[in-house]
Protein backbone atom coordinates (compact mmCIF):
# COMPACT_ATOMS: atom_id res chain seq x y z
CA UNK A 1 0.00 0.00 0.00
CA UNK A 2 2.82 2.53 -0.50
CA UNK A 3 2.01 4.41 -4.04
CA UNK A 4 -1.12 7.31 -3.80
CA UNK A 5 -2.29 5.59 -6.69
CA UNK A 6 -2.93 2.66 -5.09
CA UNK A 7 -4.30 4.46 -1.93
CA UNK A 8 -6.90 5.93 -4.83
CA UNK A 9 -7.83 2.43 -5.83
CA UNK A 10 -8.51 1.00 -2.43
CA UNK A 11 -10.92 4.00 -1.85
CA UNK A 12 -12.47 3.33 -5.15
CA UNK A 13 -12.75 -0.67 -4.33
CA UNK A 14 -14.26 0.17 -0.62
CA UNK A 15 -17.26 2.61 -2.51
CA UNK A 16 -17.48 -0.19 -5.14
CA UNK A 17 -19.50 -2.44 -2.68
CA UNK A 18 -22.27 0.85 -2.35
CA UNK A 19 -25.27 1.35 -4.47
CA UNK A 20 -24.69 3.95 -7.63
CA UNK A 21 -26.11 6.69 -5.31
CA UNK A 22 -24.51 6.00 -2.47
CA UNK A 23 -21.01 5.51 -3.86
CA UNK A 24 -21.34 9.12 -5.24
CA UNK A 25 -22.14 10.43 -1.99
CA UNK A 26 -19.41 8.66 -0.45
CA UNK A 27 -16.93 9.19 -2.82
CA UNK A 28 -17.25 12.80 -2.05
CA UNK A 29 -15.79 12.18 1.43
CA UNK A 30 -12.87 9.57 1.16
CA UNK A 31 -9.24 10.70 -0.23
CA UNK A 32 -5.86 11.01 0.09
CA UNK A 33 -3.91 13.97 1.31
CA UNK A 34 -1.76 14.82 -1.66
CA UNK A 35 1.55 16.50 -1.99
CA UNK A 36 1.17 20.16 -1.51
CA UNK A 37 -2.63 20.43 -1.06
CA UNK A 38 -3.95 23.26 1.26
CA UNK A 39 -6.81 20.50 2.00
CA UNK A 40 -7.78 17.20 2.65
CA UNK A 41 -9.53 17.00 -0.43
CA UNK A 42 -12.54 15.66 1.30
CA UNK A 43 -16.48 17.50 1.82
CA UNK A 44 -17.27 17.73 5.09
CA UNK A 45 -20.68 18.50 7.45
CA UNK A 46 -22.94 17.10 5.53
CA UNK A 47 -25.88 14.60 5.92
CA UNK A 48 -24.65 11.44 6.48
CA UNK A 49 -25.99 8.91 3.97
CA UNK A 50 -29.01 7.11 5.51
CA UNK A 51 -28.52 2.77 5.34
CA UNK A 52 -24.68 3.58 6.87
CA UNK A 53 -23.54 3.10 10.03
CA UNK A 54 -22.35 6.72 11.37
CA UNK A 55 -21.12 7.32 15.05
CA UNK A 56 -22.25 10.96 14.68
CA UNK A 57 -24.66 12.28 17.59
CA UNK A 58 -27.10 14.99 17.75
CA UNK A 59 -27.44 18.60 18.38
CA UNK A 60 -28.11 17.60 21.78
CA UNK A 61 -25.00 16.07 22.23
CA UNK A 62 -23.08 18.61 21.25
CA UNK A 63 -24.61 21.08 23.37
CA UNK A 64 -25.65 19.61 26.54
CA UNK A 65 -22.51 16.98 26.68
CA UNK A 66 -19.93 19.22 25.50
CA UNK A 67 -20.27 22.71 25.67
CA UNK A 68 -22.28 23.19 28.66
CA UNK A 69 -22.36 20.15 30.26
CA UNK A 70 -19.33 20.71 32.01
CA UNK A 71 -20.32 24.27 33.58
CA UNK A 72 -20.23 22.09 36.64
CA UNK A 73 -22.08 24.64 38.71
CA UNK A 74 -25.19 25.07 37.46
CA UNK A 75 -27.92 22.72 36.98
CA UNK A 76 -28.15 21.13 32.84
CA UNK A 77 -31.71 20.10 32.24
CA UNK A 78 -32.52 17.58 30.14
CA UNK A 79 -36.13 18.83 28.60
CA UNK A 80 -37.62 16.17 27.10
CA UNK A 81 -38.29 12.00 27.27
CA UNK A 82 -35.78 10.61 29.54
CA UNK A 83 -33.59 8.37 27.36
CA UNK A 84 -31.35 11.01 25.38
CA UNK A 85 -29.93 11.97 28.88
CA UNK A 86 -29.81 8.91 30.61
CA UNK A 87 -28.19 6.77 27.74
CA UNK A 88 -25.67 9.84 27.41
CA UNK A 89 -25.28 10.15 31.42
CA UNK A 90 -21.58 11.08 32.80
CA UNK A 91 -20.01 9.54 29.48
CA UNK A 92 -17.62 12.06 28.91
CA UNK A 93 -15.14 11.98 31.77
CA UNK A 94 -15.13 16.01 32.47
CA UNK A 95 -13.55 15.57 35.72
CA UNK A 96 -14.57 18.59 38.17
CA UNK A 97 -13.91 19.79 41.53
CA UNK A 98 -16.65 20.24 44.26
CA UNK A 99 -19.08 18.29 46.29
CA UNK A 100 -21.76 16.68 43.91
CA UNK A 101 -24.67 17.57 44.64
CA UNK A 102 -24.34 20.22 46.87
CA UNK A 103 -22.57 22.55 44.77
CA UNK A 104 -21.95 20.99 41.94
CA UNK A 105 -23.55 18.49 39.71
CA UNK A 106 -21.57 17.53 37.09
CA UNK A 107 -22.35 13.60 37.06
CA UNK A 108 -25.80 14.07 38.11
CA UNK A 109 -28.41 13.66 35.36
CA UNK A 110 -31.52 16.05 35.42
CA UNK A 111 -34.67 15.43 33.23
CA UNK A 112 -38.40 16.42 32.81
CA UNK A 113 -39.06 13.07 32.27
CA UNK A 114 -41.63 13.94 29.15
CA UNK A 115 -44.84 11.50 29.28
CA UNK A 116 -47.90 11.78 27.24
CA UNK A 117 -49.37 14.16 28.39
CA UNK A 118 -46.71 16.58 28.45
CA UNK A 119 -46.36 15.93 24.71
CA UNK A 120 -50.35 16.73 24.30
CA UNK A 121 -51.17 19.40 26.43
CA UNK A 122 -47.56 21.18 26.62
CA UNK A 123 -44.17 20.83 29.05
CA UNK A 124 -44.07 24.38 30.14
CA UNK A 125 -45.86 24.26 33.19
CA UNK A 126 -44.13 21.05 34.28
CA UNK A 127 -40.86 22.77 33.31
CA UNK A 128 -42.07 25.89 35.38
CA UNK A 129 -42.18 23.47 38.14
CA UNK A 130 -39.24 21.80 38.00
CA UNK A 131 -37.24 24.43 38.16
CA UNK A 132 -38.94 25.18 41.58
CA UNK A 133 -38.25 22.03 42.89
CA UNK A 134 -34.81 22.49 42.13
CA UNK A 135 -34.76 25.38 43.62
CA UNK A 136 -35.38 23.79 47.14
CA UNK A 137 -33.44 21.18 46.65
CA UNK A 138 -30.31 22.59 45.16
CA UNK A 139 -29.95 25.62 46.41
CA UNK A 140 -26.47 26.53 45.84
CA UNK A 141 -26.48 25.60 41.99
CA UNK A 142 -25.65 29.21 40.50
CA UNK A 143 -28.45 28.75 37.60
CA UNK A 144 -30.05 25.93 34.72
CA UNK A 145 -29.58 25.49 31.03
CA UNK A 146 -32.61 23.85 29.35
CA UNK A 147 -31.08 21.86 26.62
CA UNK A 148 -34.44 20.24 24.84
CA UNK A 149 -34.99 17.43 23.35
CA UNK A 150 -36.18 16.21 19.67
CA UNK A 151 -40.20 16.49 21.03
CA UNK A 152 -39.84 20.20 23.06
CA UNK A 153 -39.29 21.23 19.06
CA UNK A 154 -41.65 19.59 17.58
CA UNK A 155 -44.69 20.36 20.15
CA UNK A 156 -43.54 24.24 19.96
CA UNK A 157 -42.87 24.52 23.38
CA UNK A 158 -42.07 28.19 24.54
CA UNK A 159 -39.24 27.47 26.52
CA UNK A 160 -37.50 30.78 26.27
CA UNK A 161 -40.88 32.02 27.92
CA UNK A 162 -40.02 30.04 31.13
CA UNK A 163 -36.67 30.83 31.39
CA UNK A 164 -37.42 34.53 31.18
CA UNK A 165 -39.95 34.26 34.14
CA UNK A 166 -38.41 32.01 36.02
CA UNK A 167 -34.81 33.35 35.95
CA UNK A 168 -36.59 36.67 37.07
CA UNK A 169 -38.15 34.93 40.30
CA UNK A 170 -35.22 34.01 41.88
CA UNK A 171 -32.76 36.03 40.50
CA UNK A 172 -30.53 33.27 38.50
CA UNK A 173 -29.37 32.59 35.16
CA UNK A 174 -31.99 30.38 33.27
CA UNK A 175 -30.47 29.53 30.00
CA UNK A 176 -32.81 27.99 27.19
CA UNK A 177 -30.69 26.09 24.48
CA UNK A 178 -32.88 25.19 21.62
CA UNK A 179 -30.80 22.03 21.01
CA UNK A 180 -33.61 19.50 19.51
CA UNK A 181 -31.39 16.56 17.95
CA UNK A 182 -33.05 16.99 14.29
CA UNK A 183 -31.45 19.92 13.87
CA UNK A 184 -28.45 20.08 11.90
CA UNK A 185 -25.86 17.44 10.77
CA UNK A 186 -24.44 16.40 14.12
CA UNK A 187 -23.73 17.49 17.34
CA UNK A 188 -21.59 20.09 15.66
CA UNK A 189 -24.51 22.38 15.28
CA UNK A 190 -25.08 21.80 19.08
CA UNK A 191 -22.09 23.28 19.91
CA UNK A 192 -22.96 26.41 17.61
CA UNK A 193 -26.18 26.68 19.35
CA UNK A 194 -24.65 26.47 22.71
CA UNK A 195 -22.36 29.49 21.74
CA UNK A 196 -24.96 31.29 20.36
CA UNK A 197 -27.07 30.88 24.07
CA UNK A 198 -23.57 32.35 25.70
CA UNK A 199 -24.22 35.01 22.96
CA UNK A 200 -27.40 36.05 23.45
CA UNK A 201 -28.59 34.57 27.28
CA UNK A 202 -25.41 35.20 29.16
CA UNK A 203 -22.74 37.69 27.71
CA UNK A 204 -25.44 40.59 28.10
CA UNK A 205 -26.22 39.90 31.39
CA UNK A 206 -22.65 39.04 32.64
CA UNK A 207 -22.24 42.25 34.51
CA UNK A 208 -25.35 41.67 36.83
CA UNK A 209 -24.14 38.04 37.44
CA UNK A 210 -20.37 38.44 37.45
CA UNK A 211 -18.95 37.77 41.00
CA UNK A 212 -15.57 38.94 41.30
CA UNK A 213 -13.51 37.71 44.23
CA UNK A 214 -12.24 39.70 46.54
CA UNK A 215 -9.44 41.62 45.12
CA UNK A 216 -9.65 40.92 42.11
CA UNK A 217 -7.56 43.46 39.72
CA UNK A 218 -7.31 42.53 36.11
CA UNK A 219 -4.11 41.78 35.08
CA UNK A 220 -2.03 42.65 31.83
CA UNK A 221 -1.37 38.58 31.62
CA UNK A 222 -5.31 37.18 32.36
CA UNK A 223 -6.34 34.49 29.77
CA UNK A 224 -9.37 32.09 29.15
CA UNK A 225 -9.00 28.78 28.74
CA UNK A 226 -11.58 27.89 26.04
CA UNK A 227 -12.78 24.30 24.72
CA UNK A 228 -10.81 21.90 26.97
CA UNK A 229 -13.20 19.88 28.64
CA UNK A 230 -10.99 18.49 31.37
CA UNK A 231 -11.27 14.56 30.06
CA UNK A 232 -9.59 13.04 32.70
CA UNK A 233 -8.06 16.00 33.98
CA UNK A 234 -6.87 17.26 30.61
CA UNK A 235 -7.25 20.84 31.47
CA UNK A 236 -5.02 21.05 34.41
CA UNK A 237 -1.83 20.09 33.50
CA UNK A 238 -2.66 22.72 30.68
CA UNK A 239 -3.82 25.15 33.61
CA UNK A 240 -0.78 24.50 35.21
CA UNK A 241 1.61 25.11 32.51
CA UNK A 242 0.27 28.38 31.40
CA UNK A 243 0.27 29.58 35.10
CA UNK A 244 4.37 28.63 35.09
CA UNK A 245 4.77 30.47 32.10
CA UNK A 246 3.42 33.30 34.27
CA UNK A 247 0.07 33.58 32.71
CA UNK A 248 -3.24 33.77 35.05
CA UNK A 249 -6.05 31.86 33.62
CA UNK A 250 -9.07 33.83 34.96
CA UNK A 251 -11.42 31.07 33.36
CA UNK A 252 -11.55 27.58 32.10
CA UNK A 253 -14.79 27.52 30.10
CA UNK A 254 -15.91 24.63 30.26
CA UNK A 255 -14.00 21.95 31.36
CA UNK A 256 -13.71 21.95 35.73
CA UNK A 257 -15.49 25.97 35.32
CA UNK A 258 -18.08 27.73 36.62
CA UNK A 259 -20.80 29.98 35.90
CA UNK A 260 -18.80 32.79 37.12
CA UNK A 261 -16.20 31.70 35.00
CA UNK A 262 -18.11 32.34 31.88
CA UNK A 263 -19.37 35.65 32.71
CA UNK A 264 -15.40 36.44 33.56
CA UNK A 265 -14.29 35.11 30.06
CA UNK A 266 -14.80 39.19 28.61
CA UNK A 267 -12.33 40.75 31.21
CA UNK A 268 -9.38 38.65 29.92
CA UNK A 269 -6.59 39.85 27.20
CA UNK A 270 -6.50 36.48 25.10
CA UNK A 271 -8.95 33.33 24.81
CA UNK A 272 -6.89 30.50 24.44
CA UNK A 273 -8.69 27.97 22.72
CA UNK A 274 -8.01 23.81 22.44
CA UNK A 275 -11.01 22.45 20.27
CA UNK A 276 -11.60 25.35 17.88
CA UNK A 277 -14.20 23.33 16.25
CA UNK A 278 -16.53 23.54 19.23
CA UNK A 279 -15.67 26.63 20.30
CA UNK A 280 -14.46 29.00 17.57
CA UNK A 281 -18.18 30.62 17.25
CA UNK A 282 -17.68 32.54 20.76
CA UNK A 283 -14.15 33.33 20.75
CA UNK A 284 -14.52 35.26 17.11
CA UNK A 285 -18.05 36.86 18.57
CA UNK A 286 -15.55 38.01 21.75
CA UNK A 287 -12.89 39.30 19.26
CA UNK A 288 -15.50 41.59 17.21
CA UNK A 289 -17.68 42.61 20.73
CA UNK A 290 -14.89 43.06 23.21
CA UNK A 291 -11.46 43.32 20.76
CA UNK A 292 -9.89 39.63 23.02
CA UNK A 293 -7.91 37.93 20.34
CA UNK A 294 -7.88 34.44 20.06
CA UNK A 295 -5.18 31.84 19.48
CA UNK A 296 -5.70 28.16 18.57
CA UNK A 297 -3.13 25.64 20.99
CA UNK A 298 -1.96 22.11 20.67
CA UNK A 299 -1.21 20.63 24.39
CA UNK A 300 -0.46 16.73 22.77
CA UNK A 301 2.90 15.85 22.33
CA UNK A 302 6.27 17.69 23.45
CA UNK A 303 7.04 19.33 20.25
CA UNK A 304 3.57 20.88 20.09
CA UNK A 305 3.79 22.18 23.41
CA UNK A 306 6.95 23.52 23.13
CA UNK A 307 5.52 25.27 19.83
CA UNK A 308 1.90 26.40 21.68
CA UNK A 309 3.78 27.97 24.36
CA UNK A 310 6.27 30.23 22.26
CA UNK A 311 3.38 30.73 20.13
CA UNK A 312 1.39 31.95 23.29
CA UNK A 313 4.35 33.67 24.92
CA UNK A 314 4.42 35.84 21.66
CA UNK A 315 1.54 37.73 22.64
CA UNK A 316 3.16 38.66 25.81
CA UNK A 317 6.00 40.72 27.09
CA UNK A 318 9.27 39.16 27.28
CA UNK A 319 9.22 37.97 31.04
CA UNK A 320 6.79 35.70 29.41
CA UNK A 321 8.97 34.42 26.88
CA UNK A 322 11.51 34.31 28.60
CA UNK A 323 9.52 32.19 31.17
CA UNK A 324 8.29 29.67 28.42
CA UNK A 325 12.05 28.94 27.49
CA UNK A 326 12.35 28.09 31.13
CA UNK A 327 9.81 25.77 30.78
CA UNK A 328 10.46 24.17 27.97
CA UNK A 329 14.10 23.99 28.62
CA UNK A 330 12.83 22.12 32.09
CA UNK A 331 10.94 19.79 31.04
CA UNK A 332 12.79 18.67 28.14
CA UNK A 333 14.93 15.99 30.12
CA UNK A 334 11.72 14.59 31.00
CA UNK A 335 10.63 14.20 27.70
CA UNK A 336 13.61 12.86 26.25
CA UNK A 337 13.82 10.52 28.83
CA UNK A 338 9.90 9.55 27.98
CA UNK A 339 10.71 9.12 24.76
CA UNK A 340 14.07 7.07 24.81
CA UNK A 341 12.08 4.80 27.39
CA UNK A 342 8.92 3.98 24.66
CA UNK A 343 10.05 5.02 21.56
CA UNK A 344 12.08 1.79 20.61
CA UNK A 345 8.63 -0.26 21.49
CA UNK A 346 6.47 1.82 19.14
CA UNK A 347 9.04 3.19 17.05
CA UNK A 348 7.25 2.49 13.00
CA UNK A 349 3.79 1.78 14.44
CA UNK A 350 0.88 2.99 12.29
CA UNK A 351 -1.77 4.37 13.53
CA UNK A 352 -5.41 5.01 11.85
CA UNK A 353 -7.44 7.67 13.71
CA UNK A 354 -11.10 8.49 13.64
CA UNK A 355 -12.29 10.52 16.54
CA UNK A 356 -14.70 14.47 16.49
CA UNK A 357 -13.43 17.63 15.93
CA UNK A 358 -9.54 18.38 17.08
CA UNK A 359 -7.90 15.18 17.73
CA UNK A 360 -7.68 13.76 14.15
CA UNK A 361 -5.04 16.64 13.83
CA UNK A 362 -4.36 17.60 17.60
CA UNK A 363 -2.99 14.22 18.46
CA UNK A 364 -0.80 13.42 15.44
CA UNK A 365 2.37 14.87 16.48
CA UNK A 366 1.82 13.09 19.96
CA UNK A 367 2.15 10.19 17.79
CA UNK A 368 5.26 11.39 15.75
CA UNK A 369 7.22 12.46 18.70
CA UNK A 370 6.87 8.53 19.87
CA UNK A 371 8.14 7.51 16.69
CA UNK A 372 4.38 6.70 15.13
CA UNK A 373 2.99 7.21 11.97
CA UNK A 374 -0.48 8.07 11.27
CA UNK A 375 -1.68 6.41 7.86
CA UNK A 376 -5.19 7.15 8.29
CA UNK A 377 -7.52 10.11 10.47
CA UNK A 378 -10.84 11.67 9.84
CA UNK A 379 -13.60 13.67 12.10
CA UNK A 380 -16.57 12.46 12.94
CA UNK A 381 -18.02 15.74 12.46
CA UNK A 382 -15.08 18.45 11.60
CA UNK A 383 -16.19 21.28 8.88
CA UNK A 384 -14.28 22.71 5.70
CA UNK A 385 -11.79 24.54 8.21
CA UNK A 386 -11.22 21.89 10.21
CA UNK A 387 -9.56 19.86 7.29
CA UNK A 388 -8.14 23.05 6.03
CA UNK A 389 -5.75 22.87 9.22
CA UNK A 390 -5.18 19.21 9.05
CA UNK A 391 -3.37 19.17 5.98
CA UNK A 392 -0.04 20.28 7.54
CA UNK A 393 -0.25 18.40 10.31
CA UNK A 394 -0.56 14.68 8.20
CA UNK A 395 1.89 13.22 6.27
CA UNK A 396 1.65 13.32 2.26
CA UNK A 397 -0.55 10.23 1.20
CA UNK A 398 -2.62 10.01 4.73
CA UNK A 399 -5.81 8.40 3.91
CA UNK A 400 -8.40 10.74 4.89
CA UNK A 401 -12.19 9.56 5.92
CA UNK A 402 -14.92 12.21 6.31
CA UNK A 403 -17.91 11.48 8.87
CA UNK A 404 -16.59 7.35 7.63
CA UNK A 405 -19.20 4.77 7.97
CA UNK A 406 -18.37 1.08 10.07
CA UNK A 407 -18.09 -0.57 6.86
CA UNK A 408 -15.31 1.61 5.47
CA UNK A 409 -13.45 1.87 8.89
CA UNK A 410 -13.58 -2.06 8.94
CA UNK A 411 -12.11 -2.00 5.22
CA UNK A 412 -9.42 0.17 5.67
CA UNK A 413 -8.00 -0.97 8.79
CA UNK A 414 -8.41 -4.86 6.49
CA UNK A 415 -6.16 -3.39 4.23
CA UNK A 416 -3.58 -1.02 6.06
CA UNK A 417 -3.09 -3.27 8.54
CA UNK A 418 -2.56 -0.66 11.21
CA UNK A 419 -0.46 -1.69 14.37
CA UNK A 420 -3.49 0.55 16.52
CA UNK A 421 -6.95 2.14 15.79
CA UNK A 422 -7.89 5.22 17.96
CA UNK A 423 -11.11 5.95 17.91
CA UNK A 424 -14.48 5.70 20.03
CA UNK A 425 -15.94 2.96 22.72
CA UNK A 426 -18.40 2.23 19.03
CA UNK A 427 -15.69 0.98 17.21
CA UNK A 428 -13.37 -0.44 20.12
CA UNK A 429 -15.03 -4.47 20.26
CA UNK A 430 -15.20 -4.50 16.62
CA UNK A 431 -11.62 -4.09 16.00
CA UNK A 432 -10.44 -5.95 19.17
CA UNK A 433 -12.32 -8.80 17.70
CA UNK A 434 -10.24 -8.30 14.39
CA UNK A 435 -7.42 -8.52 17.03
CA UNK A 436 -5.80 -5.15 16.41
CA UNK A 437 -5.53 -2.99 19.80
CA UNK A 438 -7.17 -0.18 20.61
CA UNK A 439 -7.61 3.28 22.35
CA UNK A 440 -9.98 5.14 23.15
CA UNK A 441 -9.36 8.83 21.80
CA UNK A 442 -12.71 10.49 22.70
CA UNK A 443 -12.62 9.19 26.59
CA UNK A 444 -8.68 8.19 26.67
CA UNK A 445 -10.06 4.62 27.70
CA UNK A 446 -10.59 5.56 31.33
CA UNK A 447 -6.94 7.10 31.56
CA UNK A 448 -6.07 10.27 30.92
CA UNK A 449 -4.79 12.95 31.20
CA UNK A 450 -3.04 13.53 27.59
CA UNK A 451 -2.32 17.42 27.66
CA UNK A 452 0.55 18.71 28.72
CA UNK A 453 4.03 17.23 29.77
CA UNK A 454 2.20 15.48 32.44
CA UNK A 455 -0.24 13.79 30.02
CA UNK A 456 2.28 13.21 27.50
CA UNK A 457 3.99 10.63 30.15
CA UNK A 458 0.60 8.95 30.46
CA UNK A 459 0.07 9.08 26.61
CA UNK A 460 2.99 7.12 25.54
CA UNK A 461 2.46 4.95 28.40
CA UNK A 462 -1.11 4.08 27.70
CA UNK A 463 0.20 3.53 23.86
CA UNK A 464 2.62 1.20 24.88
CA UNK A 465 0.61 -1.12 26.71
CA UNK A 466 -1.84 -0.67 24.22
CA UNK A 467 0.10 -1.93 21.16
CA UNK A 468 2.72 -4.19 23.08
CA UNK A 469 0.13 -6.30 25.00
CA UNK A 470 0.98 -9.64 25.12
CA UNK A 471 -2.62 -10.58 24.61
CA UNK A 472 -2.87 -10.10 21.10
CA UNK A 473 -0.97 -12.75 20.14
CA UNK A 474 -3.01 -15.28 21.64
CA UNK A 475 -6.10 -13.79 18.54
CA UNK A 476 -5.97 -13.92 15.48
CA UNK A 477 -8.04 -12.33 12.92
CA UNK A 478 -9.64 -14.91 10.54
CA UNK A 479 -7.89 -12.89 7.32
CA UNK A 480 -4.52 -12.78 8.72
CA UNK B 1 -24.63 37.84 3.73
CA UNK B 2 -23.20 38.16 6.45
CA UNK B 3 -19.49 37.32 6.74
CA UNK B 4 -16.76 38.03 8.77
CA UNK B 5 -13.33 40.28 8.10
CA UNK B 6 -10.40 39.63 10.51
CA UNK B 7 -6.80 39.16 10.39
CA UNK B 8 -4.95 36.33 10.97
CA UNK B 9 -1.84 36.31 13.31
CA UNK B 10 0.18 36.46 9.63
CA UNK B 11 -2.13 39.65 9.09
CA UNK B 12 -3.51 38.56 6.14
CA UNK B 13 -7.44 39.77 5.57
CA UNK B 14 -9.80 36.22 5.83
CA UNK B 15 -13.13 36.14 5.23
CA UNK B 16 -15.55 34.10 7.58
CA UNK B 17 -18.72 32.95 6.71
CA UNK B 18 -20.07 31.11 9.57
CA UNK B 19 -23.22 29.50 7.59
CA UNK B 20 -20.74 28.11 4.86
CA UNK B 21 -18.52 26.81 7.38
CA UNK B 22 -15.89 28.89 4.81
CA UNK B 23 -12.53 30.71 6.43
CA UNK B 24 -10.70 31.72 3.11
CA UNK B 25 -7.91 34.45 2.71
CA UNK B 26 -8.22 37.64 0.59
CA UNK B 27 -6.05 37.25 -2.70
CA UNK B 28 -7.23 39.84 -4.59
CA UNK B 29 -9.07 43.26 -3.81
CA UNK B 30 -10.30 45.71 -6.24
CA UNK B 31 -12.56 48.87 -6.01
CA UNK B 32 -16.45 48.23 -7.46
CA UNK B 33 -18.51 50.41 -8.17
CA UNK B 34 -20.61 53.04 -5.53
CA UNK B 35 -17.61 53.04 -3.81
CA UNK B 36 -17.88 49.30 -2.92
CA UNK B 37 -14.87 46.90 -2.38
CA UNK B 38 -14.63 43.50 -4.36
CA UNK B 39 -12.80 40.80 -2.61
CA UNK B 40 -11.33 37.49 -4.32
CA UNK B 41 -10.91 34.95 -2.07
CA UNK B 42 -8.25 31.92 -1.90
CA UNK B 43 -11.31 29.80 -3.31
CA UNK B 44 -12.72 31.87 -6.09
CA UNK B 45 -15.44 33.47 -4.71
CA UNK B 46 -16.02 37.19 -5.07
CA UNK B 47 -17.38 38.94 -2.50
CA UNK B 48 -18.82 43.14 -2.74
CA UNK B 49 -18.74 44.90 0.18
CA UNK B 50 -19.94 48.79 0.59
CA UNK B 51 -19.18 50.84 3.19
CA UNK B 52 -15.68 50.06 3.97
CA UNK B 53 -13.38 51.86 5.73
CA UNK B 54 -9.23 52.78 5.10
CA UNK B 55 -7.59 50.57 6.46
CA UNK B 56 -10.32 48.06 7.02
CA UNK B 57 -11.31 47.50 10.84
CA UNK B 58 -11.01 44.03 11.67
CA UNK B 59 -12.85 42.14 12.79
CA UNK B 60 -16.10 43.21 11.47
CA UNK B 61 -19.40 41.78 10.48
CA UNK B 62 -20.67 42.85 7.28
CA UNK B 63 -23.21 42.54 4.60
CA UNK B 64 -21.36 41.04 1.81
CA UNK B 65 -22.85 40.05 -1.84
CA UNK B 66 -21.59 37.17 -3.83
CA UNK B 67 -20.82 38.13 -7.47
CA UNK B 68 -19.63 34.80 -9.11
S1 LIG C 1 -31.88 13.01 18.31
FE1 LIG C 1 -33.52 13.86 19.60
S2 LIG C 1 -34.45 12.09 20.63
FE2 LIG C 1 -32.43 11.43 19.84
S3 LIG C 1 -30.98 11.75 21.57
FE3 LIG C 1 -30.96 13.61 20.28
S4 LIG C 1 -32.47 14.97 21.26
FE4 LIG C 1 -32.88 12.89 22.02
Amino acid sequence: MATLEDKKALIQEVLDAYPEKAAKLRSKHLDVKEEGASDCGVKSNKKSVPGVMTTRGCAYAGAKGVVWGPVKDMIHLSHGPVGCGYYSWSGRRNYYIGTTGVDTFGTMQFTSDFQERDIVFGGDKKLDKLIDELEILFPLSQGTTIESECPVGLIGDDIEAVARKKAKEYGKPVVPVRCEGFRGVSQSLGHHIANDTVRDWVLPKADEYRKLPEGYEPGPYDVNIIGDYNIGGDAWPSRLLLEEIGLRVICQFSGDGTFNEVVMTPLAKLNLIHCYRSMNYICRFMEEKYGIGWLEYNFFGPTQIAKSLRKIAAQFDETIQAKAEEVIAKYQPRMDAIVEKYRPRLEGKKVMMMVGGLRPRHVVPAFKDLGMDVIGTGYEFGHGDDYKRTAEYVDDGTIIYDDVSGYEFEEFAKQLKPDLIASGIKEKYVFQKMALPFRQMHSWDYSGPYHGYDGFEVFARDMDLAINNPTWSLIKAPWA
Amino acid sequence: MKVMLRTNAAGQLLVYVAKKDLEEEVVAQSPGHHQTQIFTLSNGWELEIAGLSDPIQTPQTVEAKRLN
